[in-house]
């Protein structure tokens, strides 16, 4: 049984002008030990489906279809109560976007490290800082930071601290946010460094959620590429880097300049992503495909498997 | 410009489109339109002078409507003009007339006044009165039970003469006793060709009168207190805008200079928070003469810190975003940026504060003329107070006098507080959406 | 290019010319200090910083956050006054001139900014933001002429129609079409040099190649010439001609962004080449070796002698030059042809 089944699961935000569309009808699966990338643009929904998946989606959205399951157990239909009691942080963790700016400036890592041991597992203050040191030296860093405050560590040292704190009650699984968005790119590859070494360690479950490709490339063994809260081209990371074929996959590819190699024009996809109260009909990328067909214009393409376990919702293939 | 207008405009429809949705700021709108058209309609809705028409009534007259029918009310009796002397003897003649009032109520009224005009030519009647010759008149009341009393007899020095029982001489009461027809006799002796009688007019001053009754003169509160709408927004808005302005400026400076120019700006005006408005403002009228503009003045003077220090907070914050940095790149001098950039950022919460400082320059106004201290060619709602209490008029009932310029007081300030904190709730959404 | 071969003709020839540029921001102290007579503390964020832009080309200043390229990115346009060091443009000294001389220049020397949101003024239309310039430089003598140069601006920057987006307001427009307008905004008063300070890290990725294009093809057109300021390796490689290197408030290597990026020699260049990461699905097999160590140090207490000793994984490799770099700090060398370096290692040379 894989450890994560996400099944067709929509999320709408129903604001007062108008209903988003933010995730509309997202399936994967997660084995214990995969890495799944998950990319996009801003406002293509992935955010909006890390937060599905903790069942924290902010007011006004709800998740208005679909299930979540992990280990077995169907997220959507606990009660929040529930939830935050056995799922969130025992057995999927979090590190949100710019996390590292959400560490408490008044208490000690120590202590906030401390904090989910004491609250989920009863430790005694004492005990919690002992295990709150054997993380700090499983993130690289060195254990007296217990006692230091979060002003007093660089960026990079703030980003393993909210990655140990995401790791302490060991979960099975972590969703990462952009975990090194804000990050120099030294500090950068320490990280995903960092990363690495702790998913082999742990044989850890990550999502992995970012626009930067190149980052994902680093870690993920299969990659999701989202547009406009659908699933656009799903598969193994060699399948969907090596041999794109979804037109948005091989634009975003195409978008990215290399450090090495010829110097090759880079790709550009004309237009802006959709209003999401108002997406375009068929298929939602239409409007911005070099590759537009009258079909798209009407119809939503399903997603069609070209390889084993390579899909892409597209109908240059679905005529197949 | 018509671009520009149009932008504008849509500006307009927003704020009026958000500005609806509060029910308070709309209660606070209407009341304020209220009293500006009172304050505008002065002239029209309130024609009597509310300092020196007096007598227009008794002195504490009940408002008409407030008062039963029991209470009596103005009345007025003329006689024609030019009435027939009854007999003329050689240069001597005589006039009789004779006028009917059917006085209804038990009470007696508080004043009356008969007035007999005149006309003759002054050198011809000298000739007489040189003589010995006096013209005279005489006042007969008879009263529904027959009883007659001879009110007035003297001899007439003057064309219009006058003969008034006063107030609270006791005359009046005695006179009217009953309700019933009353016949007021009054006779008139004259010598000479030109002599003659022009008019005879009788006014009974009731004890209630008008919309608000009178004040401890018989002056019309109403007017009163329309009058002193005007003067209350006036002060307020001034004194508001003043103080905007200048707190506006100076909160801009301090914040685009920044540094130590900042740093001397900030505790000067803190030095000024401490000074207390009112008491400062009582001297000052005991010194000075006092005066409306004075207390405008003043009161600018003394109400910017507070946004002041609003406006120097959003002009550091301001100061430090990229769009100010690329004005200065593209060469913007240091004017157009505070001018074009800043300060209109600013205006939201000065209109805010402007809205919310009115009540303040009322009441501290307010205060002021109900110690006395108020500018005594003006009627204010305070200096009406100031009257009431000095005159003791709550002890005589006289709440028409008392009630109305305090719930305006009230009504006005709430009025401009709903209005100014509706203005804020439209604030705070909009910097969420930046 | 050294210091020491900065002259006359070099100024001439070139359309900015830095030479030993530097901003030191005061450090406020502490009571304690202030009493005890301590010396001031400065935050050297440029510490003598030199180099040529020649007219037509696209230079870079490259380095992470904290090594100084944005604050040597407005020294240039003089937003910030120069602690120390001169600045040259087209063959003109600019450094101390007073603001009145200053203003008229900005009309050659413009900037475009990071953050697409930030730099325009929520509250103007697009209309007003590209008026501006106009207004004070007193091009357009009525509103329908400025109306007609807005047009332009806005077609030069593909937001056709014009008229559909000169009264829109900022948050109306994407993020991509914002950064269009501040690029209009920049190329309006037609500038031969233009700063552009991380234009395209702020927006989505598929869209920064279509500004990159946009800036090159107005560059083609106009005979602009760009400095460059970026984070991005991998974009400095593909926009810039030239690039430098900067770290801590120094240039440490300068020259071709293809030569230095495909043979870096500064121990600082090659870690970050070694750190950026590539699209390549194999990477995840393999840890990515990083050849530096430690953390950046602040940029008040800065190192003795190589101010990148303390990270420096040469230094550890190579015992011999140990106390030169402890003790003296590195001149930049021309190694090749047109390809200076700041470090020890080759100064030997």
């Amino acid at each position: 049984m894989p450890l994560l089944e996400v099944e067709n699961v929509r999320t709408y935000f129903y604001t007062t002008r108008g209903i988003v569309k933010a995730v509309d009808g997202v399936s994967f699966t997660l084995e214990k030990g995969e890495v799944l990338g998950i990319a996009g643009e801003s406002g293509c929904g992935k955010s909006t489906l890390a937060y599905s998946i903790m069942k924290m989606v902010p007011a006004p959205g709800r998740i208005v279809d679909g299930r979540v399951i992990i280990e077995g157990i169907d997220v959507t239909k606990l009660s929040d109560e529930e939830v935050r009691k056995t799922i969130r942080w025992r057995k999927i963790a979090m590190v949100f976007q710019g996390a590292m700016n959400a560490l408490n400036p008044v208490y000690t890592v120590g202590y906030q490290l401390a904090e989910p041991l004491i609250i989920h597992q009863g430790l005694t203050k004492k005990e919690a800082i002992e295990v709150a040191k054997k993380y700090l030296e499983l993130v690289g860093l060195n254990p007296e930071l217990v006692y230091r405050y979060p002003h007093e560590l660089s960026g990079g040292m703030k980003q393993r601290t909210v990655i140990a704190m995401a790791l302490i009650l060991n979960p099975p699984l972590l969703i990462a946010d952009e975990p090194t968005t804000a990050l120099d790119v030294v500090v950068q590859a320490q990280i995903l460094n960092l990363m690495k070494k702790l998913q082999k360690q742990l044989n850890l479950s990550i999502i992995l959620i970012t626009h930067d490709l190149s980052v994902i490339a680093e870690l993920a063994n299969k990659v999701m590429v989202m547009y406009a809260g659908k699933v656009m081209e799903y598969g193994p990371a060699e399948a969907v880097y090596l041999n794109p074929q979804h037109p948005y996959t091989k634009a975003l590819l195409g978008s990215i300049p290399r450090l090495h190699g010829d110097v090759e024009k880079l790709t550009f996809i004309p237009g802006v992503p959709p209003d999401l109260r108002n997406p375009p009909p068929g298929c939602r990328f239409h409007p911005r495909c070099s590759y537009v067909m009258d079909v798209c214009k009407k119809e939503e393409p399903p997603l069609i498997e070209i390889e084993p376990n390579h899909y892409v919702a597209c109908h240059l293939f679905a005529k197949r | 410009m018509s671009v520009k207008t149009k932008i504008l405009l849509m500006k307009l429809k927003d704020f009026w489109f958000e500005y609806k949705r509060s029910k308070s700021g709309l209660i606070g709108l209407g009341i304020l339109i209220f009293f500006v058209s009172l304050a505008l309609a002065a002239p029209l809705i309130a024609p009597y002078d509310p300092l020196r028409d007096t007598y227009l009534a008794g002195a504490y007259a009940l408002p008409a409507w407030a008062a039963p029918p029991s209470v009596p009310r103005n009345m007025h009796l003329e006689s024609p003009s030019y009435p027939k002397p009854i007999r003329i003897v050689g240069d001597y003649k005589e006039w009789n007339v004779k006028m009917l009032l059917d006085y209804p109520c038990k009470e007696p009224p508080a004043r009356m006044i008969i007035q007999i005009t005149l006309e003759y030519d002054d050198e011809e009647l000298k000739s007489f009165t040189s003589k010995g010759y006096m013209p005279w008149y005489s006042i007969v009341v008879v009263k529904p039970d027959k009883k007659e009393m001879e009110v007035a007899k003297a001899f007439i020095e003057t064309k219009a003469v006058r003969f008034d029982t006063g107030l609270k001489t006791g005359l009046v009461e005695k006179i009217f006793t009953m309700p019933g027809t009353y016949k007021i006799l009054v006779k008139v002796g004259g010598y000479g060709l030109t002599f003659k009688l022009v008019k005879v007019t009788v006014d009974i001053k009731g004890k209630a009168w008008g919309i608000l009754g009178t004040d401890w003169q018989g002056r019309d509160v109403w007017s009163q207190l329309v009058w002193g709408t005007r003067t209350a927004l006036i002060i307020g808005i001034l004194a508001s805008v003043l103080g905007v302005s200048i707190g506006i400026l100076y909160g801009l400076i301090s914040g685009f200079l920044g540094g130590k120019v900042d740093e001397v700006m900030m505790r000067l005006a803190d030095v000024l928070i401490a000074i207390p408005k009112l008491p400062l403002l009582i001297a000052l009228a005991v010194i000075l003469e006092p005066n409306i503009w004075l207390v405008i003045v003043l009161l600018g003077f003394l109400g910017w810190m507070g946004i002041a220090k609003v406006a120097r907070s959003m002009t550091l914050q301001i100061k430090t975003m990229q769009y100010i940095e690329a004005a200065y790149a593209a060469g913007a001098s240091n004017a157009r940026v505070m001018i074009r950039h800043i300060l209109p950022q600013l205006m939201p919460y000065a209109y805010a504060n402007l809205a919310l400082s009115v009540p303040d320059a009322i009441l501290v106004e307010a205060g002021l003329s109900f110690l006395g201290l108020g500018d005594p060619r003006r009627i204010t709602w305070g200096k009406m107070l100031h009257e009431a209490q000095a005159t003791a008029a709550l002890s005589q009932g006289a709440w028409w006098w008392v009630i109305p310029p305090g719930l305006a007081i009230a009504f006005l300030s709430m009025s401009f507080v709903l209005i100014g904190h509706a203005i804020d709730e439209i604030l705070n959404p909009r910097l969420r959406k930046l | 290019m050294p210091l020491t071969e900065i002259n006359e003709r070099v100024i001439q020839e070139n359309i900015i010319v830095a030479k030993d540029l530097k901003k030191w921001f005061p450090v406020r102290r502490s009571i304690g200090e202030v009493l005890r007579r301590a010396p001031p503390k400065y935050v050297r964020a440029v510490d003598g910083v030199t180099f040529v832009v020649r007219k037509g080309e696209i230079f870079g200043l490259v380095g992470e956050s904290g090594c100084g390229k944005t604050t040597t990115g407005r020294l240039i346009l003089r937003l910030i006054e120069p602690t120390g060091g001169k600045i040259y443009f087209s063959g003109k000294d600019i450094t101390d001139i007073p603001m009145r001389e200053l203003r008229p220049l900005r009309k050659e020397m413009q900037m475009i900014f990071q953050d697409p949101y930030g730099s325009l003024n929520p509250r103007f239309t697009v209309f007003n933001i590209l008026e501006e310039p106009l207004l004070i430089h007193h091009i357009g003598a009525t509103t329908k002429e400025r109306e007609e140069l807005v047009a332009k601006a806005l077609e030069e920057v593909r937001l056709v129609p014009p008229q559909e987006f000169m009264f829109r307001y900022p948050h109306q427009l994407s993020g991509g079409q914002r950064q269009r307008v501040a690029i209009a905004r920049a190329l309006i008063l037609k500038p031969k040099f233009i700063v552009a300070d991380e234009p395209v890290s702020m927006l989505d990725v598929s869209i920064r190649a279509e500004i990159l294009e946009l800036m090159l093809e107005l560059k083609r057109k106009y005979e602009l010439t760009y400095l460059y300021i970026t984070h991005d390796l991998s974009t400095a490689r593909y926009f810039c001609d030239k690039i430098a290197v900067m770290y801590l408030g120094k240039i440490v290597e300068m020259g071709p962004a293809k030569r230095i990026i495909d043979n870096p020699l500064h121990p600082y260049t090659r870690a970050l080449v070694a750190a950026v990461p590539e699209p390549d699905p194999s990477n995840r097999l393999k840890i990515r070796e990083v050849p530096i160590k430690g953390e950046v140090p602040s940029a008040v207490n800065i190192p003795p002698g190589c101010r990148f000793h303390t990270r420096c994984v040469a230094f550890d490799e190579h015992p011999e030059i140990r106390e030169l770099c402890k003790s003296k700090e590195p001149p930049l060398i021309e190694v090749e042809p047109d390809h200076y370096v700041a470090c020890h290692l080759y100064a030997r040379k």
